[in-house]
């Protein structure tokens, strides 16, 4: 009974791992799906037997994050009977560089199933493989297991950020402070009344402008920080303003870049402020 | 006599449980809400967010306290008119201010068109249906930027009003 069961476990374990290498997205382990990836698929790691001895040419059939409906220049098929008749602009590429069984098909996820990036994130990527006639109407289907491959968002965020990321001048914005992931432990578990951010930018004709010096902060009102308690930002602050009007920053001139660093209400050294100068260069979303 | 009593009884008991037991006919339920007539109101802001949609999952801010650091705007809705008051709230969403206003579909609308005095236009997607039980009134509003050639979505307000009786 004990052989039994390690026999089984290791069963079991070879199919999960042959499953989790059968397809994946390639840059990665992180992925920018607004940019060129590359879907991968290794026909020697699949599961299902029906396309063994088939030498190709073979497409990619995909549903998530979503379905393309029949106008769609990408649709997975056409005519009367799409599943036998796959669509020219889903054929896969052989990859001999990554192995004998190994095709991939390239593409922007965001523009090729036409949805915005946490659709992509959140859903993942779903697809089968088969050839041009994937078989059916009373003959048996020719195609893999159906194949779902997880799409990790990169780390966008810095301790201190702008939300919206896509900063503007005249724009409303708020500075976040995700005090929980600070890498300074003098700051670590900030008082509701302890966090002050001092913010410095520079503008299109190259000077700079600051709310107060960086040792002034603590004793304007304006620049202090509130506490988030509930929800997703919960334990992070924020300080939101216009910039131009925050700032007073003149008519004809907009913010190139900025610095924030978020200190304590009284400063007595480096524990006392966040790590890093925090440059922020995309404003105006350049 | 006692039997015919008990008979009778149970007769009844039995007619009771059965009448009691029938399903109720469903009633007609009516023409649909009329979304025009429900948007017609004066409205002000009750809620604010800002989602970052730039982001791998967009996140939706509360950013109501800055807005009530000044004045909060308010909507006026009449059978095609637009009224926006911004004078005074931290910025104007809302173009000249007046103008006219239309649904996509008159009876599910997705889509609030504004057509401004100074003939621009403007597209708000309604985040929940508006009947005249509603009380709330959902706007969204997305904006883009351009990297190069390419369109890119960048962040959207939501704002939600509340009817002003």
């Amino acid at each position: 009974m004990k052989k039994f069961i390690i026999l089984v476990t290791i069963i079991i374990a070879a199919f999960i791992k042959s499953n989790a290498q059968a397809a994946w997205i390639e840059p990665g382990p992180t992925t920018d799906v607004t940019s060129v990836c590359r879907i991968y698929v290794d026909l020697s790691k699949i599961t299902n037997t029906s396309l063994d001895g088939l030498t190709g040419p073979f497409y990619m059939w995909t549903w998530n994050p979503r379905e393309l409906p029949a106008n769609d220049p990408n649709v997975n098929g056409t005519g009367t009977q799409p599943w036998k008749n796959s669509n020219d602009n889903l054929k896969l590429t052989p990859d001999p560089s990554k192995g004998p069984k190994v095709y991939y098909y390239e593409m922007i996820p965001t523009d090729f199933y036409g949805v915005n990036k946490g659709d992509v994130y959140s859903k993942g990527i779903s697809l089968l493989v088969k050839p041009k006639d994937g078989g059916g109407y009373g003959a048996p289907d020719l195609k893999s297991e159906d194949l779902n491959i997880k799409v990790n968002a990169p780390i966008e965020r810095d301790t201190i950020y702008t939300l919206p990321k896509c900063a503007y001048t005249d724009e409303i914005l708020t500075i976040m402070y995700n005090n929980p992931v600070e890498r300074n432990t003098g700051m670590s578990n900030l008082g509701a009344e302890d966090c002050y951010l001092y913010i410095k930018v520079t503008l299109s004709d190259a000077t700079t402008v600051e709310k107060a010096s960086f040792f002034d902060v603590g004793t304007v009102p304006a620049l202090k920080m509130t506490k988030i308690t509930e929800g997703l930002f919960s334990g992070q602050f924020k300080l939101t303003m216009i910039p131009r009007e925050f700032l007073a920053i003149p008519n004809g001139k907009t913010i190139v870049s900025a610095q924030f660093i978020v200190r304590r209400k009284d400063f007595n050294g480096g524990p006392d402020r966040s790590a890093g100068n925090n440059d922020l260069k995309y404003f105006e979303c350049k | 006599m006692k039997r015919i009593f008990k008979f009778t009884a149970l007769i009844l008991a039995t007619t009771i449980i059965v009448v009691s037991c029938r399903p109720k006919k469903f009633s007609d339920i009516g023409d649909v809400s009329s979304k025009t007539k429900g948007i017609q109101d004066n409205w002000i802001l009750s809620h604010a967010y800002v989602v970052d949609e730039a982001f791998a999952t967009p996140d939706k801010l509360d950013i109501t306290d800055f807005y009530k650091t000044k004045t909060l705007p308010t909507l006026k809705f009449t059978e095609t008119g637009f009224t926006a008051l911004t004078t005074g709230t931290v910025k104007n969403y809302f173009g000249t201010g007046t103008g006219t206003w239309s649904f996509d579909n008159t009876d599910f609308p997705k889509s609030l068109y504004i057509n401004y005095s100074d003939n621009s236009k403007d597209t708000f997607l309604l985040g929940s249906t508006i009947r005249t039980t509603d009380l709330v009134l959902k706007l969204k509003k997305t904006f883009y930027y351009t990297k190069g050639t390419a369109k890119k979505i960048a962040y959207s307000y939501i704002w939600e009003f509340t009817r002003q009786n």
